[in-house]
């Protein structure tokens, strides 16, 4: 039985000098991490070079360089086309700015806003990037659709379904995210078609929790785009490829699309207390003293006060044949 | 990354009781596995497989004969880690049948411990129950550099420094091991290798400079590691902040709109916004900063269309100080809308 659940519920803000953080509760299938089904997490980036993360459920951590923490993790952001360059970092006008073939195009009946389309490079690969955006919301953008160009295939899609102002900037409150992947119908037959039926699943959507709040109007442009990322499909040229949800042809079933809904507190302003005093409130974490991070930094298990302590450098350490 | 991506699953109901008469298992099992009604554990793969190189596949195989008096359908349903992989080699067990469940497991290069589970589900006419198999296993690293690429926002002009770190687990850091530092990123060009204070197997490659004016920049670091054959190579994208920040950040012309007021204010210590530049002189846009309020550090710039739209585009206001430094940028966009019939 397919069922739609709640992935996690996070409380996060973001500082354009680059600091951010995020606290979340998700549910874990992990029996060695598990308490009561739930892990709950903080996870803190300096802005500089430091991620602190540790995991309240079972009070460990690590301090470490921050990867791609904030690409993986679906927020208003990736809705804003922030993440969609995942090679580079540009932005969506640098991107169209670049591209080759941009042209407009038109509302259509299950699209009506205008956008723009180009082909774009990311690592290696030519993908054609279509934008459209929604006059009514301050031109910000409605759909990000990447499609891999030599097989027609999608790799994502952003749809914003619900808008809130702040200072003018029209900031997404609701959106879906899509992420799909290739598989081969004939190494994996049984993978076809559990991603078909997967989809067909997917279309049953009155079970999908995680959306309240929502008027019916956004609801509805919600579940619109739900069953548009739950697509499935043969590949141009390539009959023997087919794409699906990512995790779509798995027996546990995809892990996308999502569906994010979230409340902005502030917008151009401090985002929260939080990232004001960092270390303050991490220092007030409900850890007992057997809590420890791991601290690549310094290449070994510390305690939490230790782990906190600003990064020292000196001199690096040279072969007795190299001293003068 | 993946759980808390997590959307779909199945319902998992929870497992029942663990049966007193359970057969002994010699494998140092997760307690579930053993504790399974409908099935029992015959043979199995060890759970732990030591020390193992990055990139090399574990296959962990248990073999479970079906122990009641009916048929039972069994399922993955969850791996702990992207890496891990698992099915069973058939779905519907028959009374006194056997079924077998592969676990794979692609080693990445994480350092310490690991452990991957694979949760399971044995179903049958009246109930379920899950149970879980283990791979155990401690990659061997011989050194790990992080990140795999560097976000950076800093203010233009203010002093940066670029790190990548190369650790050596349990293994003391030497410097000599890292040669052929460069960043193409402009004004990083100078590269150093630095050790850091308690953390004996960390070595830092660091570039320091100076923050180019703002805008969006990239290059990359590149270094080699010994014994390493091709070097280590880590993409830098750094975003140069401008000191002033506007409210609006931007401004939009597409209908009756004329003029649009921006709010101005110091983000960082700067020189005082003097003067106007638009890097589309064609642009049908004027924009006038208004006369200074000495008792305000806010500044507001009017922005407005001249006549009437009838193309569209952009353009972008540069607040510059008497100097031309930037001070802030506020991209501008135009829509000649077609009008109502």
């Amino acid at each position: 039985m397919a069922a739609w659940v709640l992935a996690e519920t996070r409380r996060a803000g973001v500082e354009h000098s680059g600091r951010w953080f995020n606290q979340s509760e998700f549910p874990t299938s992990s029996d060695a991490e598990e308490e009561n089904g739930i892990m709950r997490a903080y996870r803190y980036f300096d802005g500089e070079d430091r991620m602190f993360g540790f995991d309240l459920t079972v009070r460990r951590g690590k301090v470490a360089p921050p990867d791609r923490d904030m690409l993986t993790t679906f927020s208003p952001f990736h809705l804003l086309g922030r993440y969609v360059d995942f090679s580079q970092g540009r932005t969506i006008p640098e991107l169209l700015a670049d591209s080759e073939h941009l042209h407009t195009i038109d509302p259509d009946p299950d699209q009506p806003w205008p956008g723009l389309c180009g082909d774009v490079r990311l690592l290696e690969v030519t993908f054609t990037l279509t934008v459209r955006v929604d006059p009514a919301h301050g031109y910000a953008p409605r759909t990000i659709l990447l499609v891999r160009k030599d097989f027609g295939a999608p790799l994502e899609s952003l749809e914003t379904t619900r808008y809130k102002q702040f200072d003018g900037i029209w900031v997404p409150t609701a959106g879906v995210r899509g992420l799909w992947t290739l598989l081969s119908k004939r190494d994996r037959q049984d993978g076809y078609a559990r991603a078909v039926e997967w989809a067909r699943l997917a279309s049953d959507l009155e079970s999908l929790n995680g959306v309240g709040g929502m008027n019916e109007k956004t609801r509805t442009a919600t579940l619109q785009s739900v069953r548009r990322a739950c697509a499935t499909g043969s590949c141009t040229g390539e009959p023997d490829l087919f794409y699906h949800p990512m995790g779509g042809s798995e027996q546990s079933g995809p892990f996308t699309p999502e569906v994010l809904v979230a409340t902005i507190v502030s917008c151009n302003g401090a985002a929260t207390e939080w990232l004001q005093t960092p270390v303050e409130r991490w220092s007030a974490l409900p850890a007992p003293p057997t809590a420890w991070m791991f601290d690549l930094f310094r290449g070994r298990q510390a305690e939490l006060s230790s782990a906190l302590e600003p990064i020292r450098f000196e001199d690096a350490p040279m072969e007795k044949a190299e001293l003068p | 990354m993946i759980l808390p991506l997590i959307l779909f699953a199945l319902l998992v109901q929870p497992a029942p009781p663990q049966p007193a008469d359970s057969p002994a298992i010699t494998d140092t099992l997760v307690k579930e596995q053993r504790s399974l009604q409908s099935l029992e554990l015959v043979d199995a793969d060890p759970e732990e497989h030591g020390r193992v190189a990055v990139g090399s596949r574990l296959i962990r195989r248990l073999t479970f004969v079906n122990k009641l008096d009916r048929e039972v359908f069994v399922e993955v349903l969850s791996t702990t880690c992207g890496c891990t992989k698992a099915s069973f080699d058939t779905l519907r067990v028959g009374p006194a049948s056997y079924v077998a469940l592969t676990a794979i497991v692609d080693v990445a290069a994480t350092p310490g411990p690991q452990m991957q589970t694979v949760r399971f589900k044995s179903s049958w006419n009246v109930a379920d129950e899950t149970g879980v198999c283990a791979v155990k296993y401690e990659p061997e690293i011989d050194y790990e550099t992080l990140p795999s690429m560097i976000r950076r926002s800093a203010p233009a002009g203010s002093n940066l420094q670029l790190n990548t770190w190369v650790h050596w687990p349990g293994e003391v850091a030497k410097r000599q091991r890292i040669h052929d530092l460069s960043c193409s990123l402009p004004g990083f060009s100078h590269g150093a290798v630095r050790a850091i204070t308690d953390g004996p197997n960390v070595l830092a490659v660091q570039f320091s400079g100076a923050v180019p004016p703002p805008g969006a920049y990239r290059g990359d670091i590149y270094f080699q590691v010994d014994p390493a054959d091709k070097p280590v190579r880590v993409p830098v994208f750094l975003r140069s902040l401008a000191p002033w920040v506007a409210t609006p950040g931007g401004a939009i012309f597409d209908g009756p709109l004329t003029v649009c007021a921006v709010e101005l204010k110091p983000d960082q210590p700067s020189a005082q916004p003097s003067a106007i530049r638009l890097r589309n002189p064609d642009a049908p846009i004027r924009a006038f900063l208004e006369p200074a309020d000495a008792a305000k550090s806010v500044r507001t710039l009017r922005v407005e269309r001249s006549g009437e739209l009838t193309t569209c585009g952009g353009t972008v206001i540069e607040v510059l100080d008497s100097d031309g430094n930037i001070l802030v940028l506020i991209p501008v966009a135009y829509f000649a809308l077609p009008r109502e019939p």
